[in-house]
């Protein structure tokens, strides 16, 4: 009897058992742990039926990673799975986000992966908004251990590329660097936490084990925005689009 | 050089990269996972190409009607070649169709056998007589193996065929999960269905801009052997939408 409007949470996230077979949205950040959790959802038998991400105000780019859309898009082509994208500044995000939400309730979508690892404050956030509209929540990585995950990203094979990283605690080199186990140690010596959970740094994924084919993206250039050292990224054309 | 053509043959790895290639098409797993793996390797997928039934009705290997993989083409964004022809015409048919192909650039023919070696000599034999590569990117490869990449690219396939004399109808219309290959083993199947036990139709899969839903209508007994699904393609018209039009209107 779970009728819109009534309040659904689930108590631990990260049991996925229960995803089988459920029609779900990922909340897509375009990064390592978006791509582990979406890859861990699909693993338990759980129904993908698009990526939903959030752009800035201006349309054009995700709020904390600053992606691109056509470099969402490029992803969304080679996992296979329609992207769903909503424009929000700060102030109408919720608002947004919840609209999107119920348009796929509407359309049979029962439940949503996120790729949160620890941040109680988001899972409050997604329960109170997704609860309203009667949405279940699935956190794969919740808890996990952040190094391993960071690990298990790698070995995977998920290869990410670092396209944002914070001013001040990490220098602007690291910006484009492919995040390999020697990077990571280059990050921790740094000082920042492996998996970049805090904030530190963001990725991109550019190729894994539900990728048809790699993305081939170029750094055109690295800003500072709000203290973030932000890569430019731009989508190589494949040949086929080329023609 | 014949190592390398003999590597490329195989699907060993060297590399379709840059190749334009066309896929034979059945509409089932192993020829959607040949294309991916084909495209993998850097190829650059041209065409699908389908044999049909003499009718034109329905294709030929897996008794799938047009509509459903005209609906895979659109999903993939790919054109889609569909050939017709009786069991006597077939090898006719299908050279003179890798021959326009290769007329249009295409230098590569891909196909999804695992190990059926007779399968593989007719393969090279019409790729070499329309002057193309035959590429087999599944060949010799694990079939557990190739179930489990399967699953792990979010390839999702529903069984529309079964052989009666291995497999109980209500195989038919289930979707191949992890737990339905269980079921097929334990009933005594080929995991991947190599031997013809059973085939399948491929709803979802990497470079899909959208799912290619069916409904299985009824089943009926085809032959003295085999019950297949007879399939309703849930969007023929709507075309597989893009990305925003997705949610932009259409329900």
């Amino acid at each position: 009897m779970k009728g819109p409007g009534a309040p659904v949470t689930n108590v631990s996230p990260g049991d996925l058992a229960d995803l089988k077979g459920t029609p779900f949205f990922f909340s897509w950040s375009g990064g390592k742990d978006s791509c582990l959790a979406l890859q861990r959802a699909v693993a338990a038998g759980g129904d993908l039926r698009c990526l939903v991400s959030m752009l800035d105000g201006g349309g054009e780019r995700t709020g904390a990673h600053g992606l691109p859309v056509a470099f969402l898009e490029a992803q969304a082509e080679a996992i296979g799975v329609p992207l769903v994208l909503g424009s929000a500044g700060w102030n109408d995000y919720e608002r947004v986000f919840t609209g999107t939400v119920r348009k796929l309730a509407s359309e049979g979508v029962t439940a949503a992966v996120f790729g949160d690892i620890d941040l109680e404050a988001h899972l409050e956030w997604e329960q109170r908004v997704l609860g309203a509209v009667g949405l279940r929540i699935y956190q794969p990585l919740w808890m996990d251990d952040r190094r391993a995950l960071v690990d298990e990203a790698i070995a995977s094979p998920i290869e990410a590329i670092i396209v944002a990283a914070r001013a001040g605690e990490l220098g602007k080199e690291f910006v484009g660097r492919r995040l390999t186990p020697d990077c990571v140690r280059d990050l921790e010596a740094a000082g920042a936490d492996a998996a970049g959970e805090d904030g530190e740094y963001h990725t991109a994924v550019v190729d894994g084990p539900l990728f048809a084919h790699r993305i081939d993206v170029e750094i055109e250039g690295v800003r500072n925005v709000n203290d973030h050292w932000q890569a430019q990224l731009a989508v190589k054309e494949r040949s086929k689009e080329a023609e | 050089m014949t190592a390398l053509f003999n590597a490329l043959r195989r699907g060993d790895r060297p590399s379709l990269r840059d190749v334009p290639f066309v896929c034979s098409w059945s509409g089932g797993k192993d020829s959607c996972l040949a294309f991916l793996r084909a495209v993998r390797a850097g190829g650059e997928p041209r065409a699908l190409f389908c044999m049909l039934d003499e009718t034109g009705a329905r294709t030929r290997s897996h008794g799938l009607p047009v509509a459903f993989v005209q609906a895979q083409a659109r999903a993939l964004d790919i054109p889609l070649v569909l050939g017709s022809a009786t069991w006597d015409d077939y090898e006719e048919v299908f050279v003179r169709t890798l021959r326009e192909l290769a007329k249009d650039g295409v230098e590569a023919g891909v196909f999804g056998d695992i190990d059926i070696e007779d399968h593989r000599a007719w393969e090279e034999q019409v790729a070499g007589a329309a002057g193309m590569e035959a590429f087999l990117p599944l060949w010799q490869a694990g079939r557990r193996d190739l179930l489990e990449e399967a699953f792990s690219m979010n390839v999702k396939a529903t069984i529309v065929t079964v052989d009666s004399r291995v497999l109980g109808r209500d195989f038919v219309g289930r979707e191949l999960t992890p737990r339905c290959v269980r079921d097929l083993e334990a009933a005594g199947s080929d995991a991947a269905g190599e031997n013809g036990e059973y085939h399948t139709a491929v709803t979802q899969a990497p470079m899909f801009s959208g799912r290619v839903d069916l409904r299985v209508r009824e089943v009926q007994r085809v032959d003295e052997h085999y019950w297949r699904a007879e399939l309703v393609v849930e969007t023929p018209g709507a075309g597989v939408p893009g990305a925003r039009a997705e949610h932009g209107g259409a329900r």
